[in-house]
């Protein structure tokens, strides 16, 4: 008896020993490669890195409004020329320094410098960065830029005495490499989580930062494994063998699908990327409006969703009401919903100069992306019940961007996904509309209308909020009046995850933030409850 | 002997030049901007001249590759701009790993082809051959990226007896790096419970890459060996009343075996290049894998860098494979002395 009570109590000692020293592990995956240089980062995965390593000075709440993070708040001048941002005192980077001023001037300085990654968003636009005291840093502009608060998401601090002492030989002068070899290795930031390892092809190893300045979740994990370029089956294999807790966005349908009968969760992540019908507005016949109306009538948007159907509930997509998503900044929600209407669309195409019986109509999408064959395919089938010839041809991207330098070269229909790079309406509209921004893949429209330059010149230069939306909201109607594009549907990026993790910012999509790229995914939000 | 070998190094010299100017000229025609691709599709005009000029894509192209033999000649291939490191630093970590894949995929490729072969052989046209040959023809037909998704769902996802992905189970730290090798850096720390794991997480990967060159092996020492029982050395010696098992062992295994290594030693050497999609299946962090994202990416460096890697290690295996034949023949090491 006594043995057995013996037996029992060491038994509970070592449960109880398992359960507290057990580490909650969180491991995903993502599209090699793990850019770790906050000043190269570029594409989803390096996002997920940067917004976990580092801190920014402001971060966008789930309406995409602003709100102080490492600065407690901010001034901006009227002239729309200075922002003065104050520092939050006794925030510490992994090293157990303090975040000052100097160290938000360094990070700028040399993403700057470096002239990678998003460095074009301050590049031209910043002409100084100054630190006023030790959490004070003012930022002054070469000209008024009203999009600038929002692209400061996309302004790592990093630590600038850890990335002093480890500089190398290199071409910036005093600064040498500006620490490129160390930071694509290591971490030199104050964010929730450091590294503990990085391989950028296979593995990337991020351990919890107990003393961050914001906390954690209680279920935060402790770890996360960050896995890179999984092959379907074998993500397939892990997660039924719960060796892997989140997928990426990029498998098969099938495969989430077959996940979902397994009884695992499939959620979903919007607001930050539109599929778009590019339309040539130089070329014949889609420079007429009438045409363009036509086309945008007779397509199927709903053919188009069940395209894009993973299960009964889940679709990679809904519809668009125009060139924002929904719940970006300066999104339009009194937008109408498209929808197919053969008898308006046989309407307008009888007002159009243009006889679709004596013209062919190309439709290209890009090589890489197999799902728009499907789409062109539908957009074919759709403008024939108009009489409309459509010719779909396969372009690899690396072609795209070429045939997108010259109105005569650009497909008169591309199909292409465009996503934000910051919270802004700016950041989408700008680079897709503007006539300075013509000839390239974004703004295969060539719309070139004053109109459009003017009210996106306006919003550049306006400080107040409110008439900045009032002229993107005139902005967005105008192009959907126009008809300058077909907005096909706003892309929702699946995800398998295990039921005991949780990702509150995809599964309430109240609190999901839109216009960041990966900005859902803060692991110090996240609860493994295993 | 010497003189020959001397031949051959400066002939894989040349070779290896005339991979670098082919695979150098070849990467910079493959349609699409590197600096470009880099940057990604929202980096401006600026940022994409910038880095032209600095990986020297703004001058001619056989200035281009003059740059590029200077650095070659210091030891340096330039920066990736798919990792954004040196590539000899890339090339540094991801070498050992495919290289212990391929050599652990080579063993079995020995251990297993060769005795399948001889049991084929010496059971010609019974049960024990039907069956061989069955199995070394499944080997040879199936693609190695099959085999791998078949191992996986029958060994990890059926019966979870071995590992899915990658070099070593999560909670485990991998030995001091000596050789790159984790096996034999585990025994170097003397880690047995690295070791062991490490061989488990091989084990599938290595059998799916083998398979392919253990069918080949297994048929060609099975056609080679019944050529030589043909022989009439071979009936001459049956007549003197030797064994057969003397006879296999003395007379026909070895003339057997020169053809027959010369293949699997192209079979062994072309494993580097074609690990690709068996380190895909497997998340096996290795030179095949980084070879095809770099080639995707349009990483000119990395292009060129692992070419040369991957031609070097082919030409070294050939050599030693010439001359493991020249010591089986002893006709060829006569020639090869006297020059003939």
């Amino acid at each position: 008896m006594r043995l057995w009570k013996l037996g029992m109590a060491l038994v509970f000692i070592g449960v109880l020993s398992l359960a507290l020293g057990q580490e909650k592990i969180l491991r995903l995956d993502e599209v090699a490669v793990g850019e770790l240089d906050p000043a190269k980062a570029t594409d989803y995965a390096d996002s997920i890195l940067m917004f976990n390593v580092y801190d920014t000075l402001v971060w966008p709440d789930a309406r995409g409004k602003l709100q102080p993070h490492l600065a407690q708040r901010w001034t901006v001048s009227q002239d729309g020329l200075t922002y003065t941002f104050n520092l939050r005192p006794g925030v510490r980077f992994h090293d157990g320094a303090e975040v000052t001023a100097q160290d938000v001037v360094f990070s700028l300085n040399r993403m700057v410098a470096i002239n990678q990654g998003y460095a074009y968003l301050f590049r031209g636009w910043v002409k100084e960065a100054r630190a006023i005291d030790r959490y004070t840093v003012r930022f002054t502009l070469s000209e008024p830029y009203a999009p600038f608060l929002a692209t400061l998401v996309r302004l790592p601090i990093i630590n600038r005495n850890l990335v002093l002492k480890n500089l190398r030989p290199g071409p910036f002068g005093e600064f040498g490499d500006y620490g490129q070899a160390f930071l694509s290795r290591a971490d030199a930031g104050s964010g929730a989580y450091r590294i503990a390892s990085h391989d950028p092809q296979a593995l990337t190893v991020m351990a919890k930062y107990p003393a961050y300045f914001l906390g954690f979740a209680q279920g935060a994990p402790d770890l996360v494994r960050l896995r890179y370029s999984l092959e379907p089956a074998t993500v397939r294999t892990l997660m039924v063998r719960r060796e892997h807790e989140v997928t990426s966005q990029w498998l098969p349908p099938e495969i989430y699908r077959a996940l979902a009968q397994q009884g695992l969760d499939l959620v979903t992540e919007g607001g930050n990327s539109i599929f778009f019908l590019k339309l040539n507005n130089k070329r014949p016949p889609t420079d007429d409006v009438h045409f363009r109306k036509a086309m945008a009538l007779a397509f199927d948007y709903d053919a188009l969703l069940d395209i894009l159907r993973v299960t009964d509930r889940v679709r990679m997509g809904k519809k668009a009401r125009g060139p924002l998503p929904e719940g970006f900044p300066g999104f339009d929600a009194a937008l109408p919903l498209p929808k197919r209407d053969l008898a308006a669309a046989k309407a307008e195409l009888a007002k159009s100069k243009y006889d679709p019986r004596s013209m062919r109509v190309e439709i290209a999408w890009v090589a890489e992306v197999p799902l728009e064959e499907k789409i062109a395919l539908l957009f074919q089938q759709n403008m024939a019940e108009l009489g409309i010839q459509v010719d779909v041809v396969k372009v690899p991207w690396a072609l795209m961007t070429e045939r997108a330098t010259k109105p005569e070269t650009t497909p008169h229909v591309t199909s292409v996904y465009v996503s934000a790079t910051f919270p802004d309406p700016d950041s989408l509209l700008y680079s897709m509309y503007h006539s300075k921004a013509a000839g390239t893949w974004l703004s295969m429209s060539w719309l070139q209308d004053k109109r459009v330059d003017e009210l996106l010149d306006l919003g550049r230069r306006t400080v107040d909020e409110a008439r900045r939306r009032e002229i993107y909201v005139q902005l967005q109607r105008y192009l959907v009046k126009n008809q300058v594009d077909i907005y096909g549907y706003e892309q929702l990026a699946v995800f398998a995850k295990q039921p005991y993790v949780s990702i509150p910012t995809l599964e309430s999509p109240e609190k999901q933030v839109a216009g960041v790229m990966a900005g859902n995914w803060l692991f110090r939000l996240m609860e493994v409850r295993r | 002997m010497g003189r020959a070998l001397f031949r051959r190094l400066v002939w894989s010299l040349g070779v290896l030049f005339g991979v670098s100017l082919l695979i150098f000229v070849l990467a910079r025609v493959i349609p699409g901007d590197p600096a470009r691709i880099a940057l990604g599709p929202m980096a401006t005009e600026e940022q994409v001249e910038a880095l032209r000029r600095a990986l020297y894509l703004d001058r001619p192209l056989p200035l281009q590759y003059v740059e590029f033999l200077r650095r070659v000649v210091r030891g340096d291939l330039g920066f990736s701009t798919y990792t954004k490191r040196p590539v000899v630093e890339d090339l540094r970590e991801y070498l050992p790993a495919t290289l212990e894949l391929v050599f652990v995929s080579g063993f079995i490729m020995v251990a297993l082809g060769l005795p399948l072969g001889i049991v084929a052989a010496h059971f010609r046209d019974r049960w024990p051959d039907a069956l061989a040959r069955v199995l070394a023809l499944l080997g040879v037909v199936t693609p190695s990226f099959v085999w791998a998704i078949f191992l996986v769902l029958i060994f990890s996802y059926a019966l979870g007896w071995l590992p899915v992905m990658g070099r070593l189970s999560e909670g485990l730290s991998p030995p001091p790096r000596v050789t790159g090798f984790l096996t034999i850096d585990a025994v170097l720390a003397r880690d047995w419970v690295v070791f062991v794991d490490a061989l488990r997480h091989l084990a599938l990967p290595a059998l799916a890459l083998s398979l392919s060159g253990l069918g080949q092996a297994a048929r060609l020492a099975r056609t080679n060996l019944l050529e030589t029982f043909a022989k009439p050395y071979i009936e001459l010696a049956r007549a003197y009343g030797l064994s057969p098992f003397a006879i296999a062992l003395k007379y026909a295994l070895r003339p057997a075996m020169a053809p027959t290594l010369t293949i699997m030693g192209l079979d062994f050497a072309a494993m580097l290049g074609s690990a690709f999609l068996v380190e895909a299946v497997f998340n096996w962090p290795g030179l095949a894998r980084y070879m095809v994202q770099a080639t995707l990416y349009k990483d000119l460096n990395a292009i060129v860098g692992t070419a040369l890697v991957v031609a070097a290690f082919f030409l070294a295996v050939n050599l030693l494979v010439d001359l493991v034949v020249v010591w089986l023949n002893p006709r060829l090491r006569i020639q090869e002395r006297e020059g003939i």
